[in-house]
């Protein structure tokens, strides 16, 4: 059975290509469950509009799939909270030269 | 899970608009080059001066932000565009009415057939989006209970019952664009058929519709959308844009009351001076403010400490809207001083709309192939980041290249100097084949 660790590094191959940021460190994975062979995430996005954001959600779904012993994987999006620029890890913000 | 990206339309169609805005834009550059004397005298009937300014508003801006508006409205507001068989007739309908017309303007002959099709093609234009951004909603992802402050941007938002100002200036867009090209029919039928006694009055209306209502609407509202999204800023108070937004309406709704009672009452303004359109000149340039406070507010907030060149073209785009507004000021206070037009148009519609569309375009192109070409792949196998598929040193040097050519335009117009209008195409045309081989370049990555 995987860890919800184990989830999470896998999700930071999720790489946003217009920042070159993983999901992860972007804030944008709000809660990995993990039962038995079924993994659930729930995510949000950065915002509603952005064109590139099906490829974020697909993407995550895609890298869990691939691994051992998942059989299941749910991403659910949510909006709930609504994502800030707050939410970045603050090494990344640091290591981005971010504000 | 459904997402508003799944709606959009195949990348064929926004790209066929964009790629051949990019076209036109280096025909009209080549243009200045070769009728550079012609753009030194008195312009609004010579046939040089229509054709270039009808292929700069309807065949690079218009054709550029359809594209755009066929891409993006179906992911702003989660709904499957209405029909793709329309925006790929409109296409090719747009064009033939645009050649025709174009040719028209050349040849000093009559444009109604060109601008006939043109007209019906805007109509089914406006129709197909429309329809997208009114038909019944409940297809999008589920809104978890977003709270959102009045006035306070949280992102790009739809779905949160609070309104959004870059829709609002898009649909305000879209009712202008439907009146100027009334507008420009009876403009045009006021000419020929002298159905008016002072058509002029007419054409004015035309003009100040389609720049102001039309193409600043259109790219207010896309740059209160896109650059917040590129610069990651969220948060910040919405003031200035709304303010902006009734200012420039109400500027609008100004000067087309001056120009209609220079229509109805033939000698209304005896002397050439108008206190009522000095007055929406003035509201215009507040309103051109508002968006400039605006856009500071946006950039200040801003996550992202480096500004890329893709942005300092939308930045440089603010100080020429700003620049339009001041000379139309000028322009009302100083009884309408023709080359001082000119400049209006050139800093409004080249140097506001244009920077910014080029700006924008070296960031939506690479999103767009990225999206169609990578994103299959994200997480499974190495994909390049989008910044990667374009020339950054080659944008720097565009922006200035753009910005000499900008400037020596107005001023080769405002002097009447052949030469340095020459120069100025020079380098017009030099920034619009580096643009174009930057744009080309992304969809070999």
């Amino acid at each position: 059975m995987v860890t919800q660790q184990e989830v999470m590094k896998a999700l930071e191959a999720v790489i946003d290509p217009e920042l070159g940021l993983n999901i992860v460190e972007m804030g944008l994975v709000y809660g990995v469950k993990v039962e038995n062979d079924q993994v659930h995430v729930s995510m949000t996005l950065s915002a509603r509009a952005c064109p590139l954001h099906g490829s974020m959600l697909s993407g995550a779904e895609n890298v869990i799939k691939r691994m051992d012993g998942v059989k299941a994987v749910v991403v659910e999006l949510v909006w709930d909270p609504p994502w800030t620029p707050d939410m970045i890890a603050p090494e990344t913000r640091k290591r981005m030269g971010f504000r | 899970m459904r997402l508003a990206t799944d709606r959009s339309p195949g990348l064929t169609i926004p790209f066929r608009y964009l790629f051949t805005g990019v076209a036109v834009l280096l025909l009209v550059s080549a243009g200045i080059v070769l009728h550079a004397q012609a753009l030194t005298g008195y312009f609004f009937r010579s046939p040089v001066f229509l054709a270039l300014t009808h292929l700069i508003t309807l065949g690079w801006i218009t054709l550029t932000i359809m594209g755009a508006m066929f891409q993006l409205v179906p992911v702003v507001t989660e709904k499957a565009l209405f029909s793709e068989r329309v925006a790929r007739a409109v296409y090719y309908l747009y064009l033939v009415g645009l050649v025709l017309l174009v040719r028209a303007f050349v040849s000093d002959t009559s444009a109604g057939m060109g601008a006939g099709i043109v007209s019906a093609a805007i109509v089914l234009f406006l129709s197909d989006i429309a329809v997208t951004m009114f038909r019944r909603a409940g297809q999008g992802p589920a809104v978890t209970g977003a709270v959102v402050p009045s006035g306070v941007h949280q992102g790009a938002v739809s779905g949160t019952g609070r309104a959004d100002l870059a829709v609002w200036y898009v649909r305000a867009a879209m009712v202008f664009l439907l009146m100027t090209v009334v507008m420009g029919s009876l403009a045009a039928a006021g000419l020929h058929r002298h159905i008016v006694d002072n058509p002029l009055a007419l054409l004015s209306m035309h003009m100040t519709i389609a720049g102001i209502g039309w193409v600043c609407f259109a790219v207010i509202g896309f740059s209160f959308r896109l650059v917040p999204m590129f610069v990651l800023s969220h948060g910040y108070d919405e003031t200035y844009g709304w303010t902006s937004f009734a200012m420039l309406l109400t500027g609008l709704v100004l000067l087309v009351l001056h120009f209609t009672l220079e229509l109805v009452v033939p000698g209304f303004w005896p002397d050439g001076t108008s206190w009522l359109g000095l007055a929406g000149a003035m509201a215009i340039l507040a309103g051109i403010v508002g968006y400039t406070l605006q856009m500071r507010v946006i950039f200040r907030n801003r996550v992202r400490r480096q500004i890329e060149p893709a942005l300092w073209f939308t930045i440089c785009a603010t100080a020429y809207f700003v620049i339009a507004g001041a000379a139309l000021v000028w322009m009302f206070a100083f009884r309408y001083p023709i080359r001082l037009g000119s400049v209006t148009v050139i800093a409004g519609l080249f140097g506001f709309a244009g920077m910014y569309i080029i700006g924008m375009m070296h960031k939506i192109v690479p999103f767009l192939h990225w999206y169609n070409k990578y994103s299959s792949g994200i997480g499974t196998r190495e994909v390049p980041m989008t910044r990667d598929m374009i020339s950054g040193p080659l944008t720097w040097v565009q922006l200035f290249v753009f910005n000499a050519g900008m400037v020596l335009l107005a001023s080769g117009i405002l002097t009447g100097t052949g030469s340095v209008i020459l120069v100025s195409g020079v380098l017009l045309f030099s920034g619009s084949l580096m643009f174009a081989w930057n744009m080309v370049n992304v969809l070999r990555t």
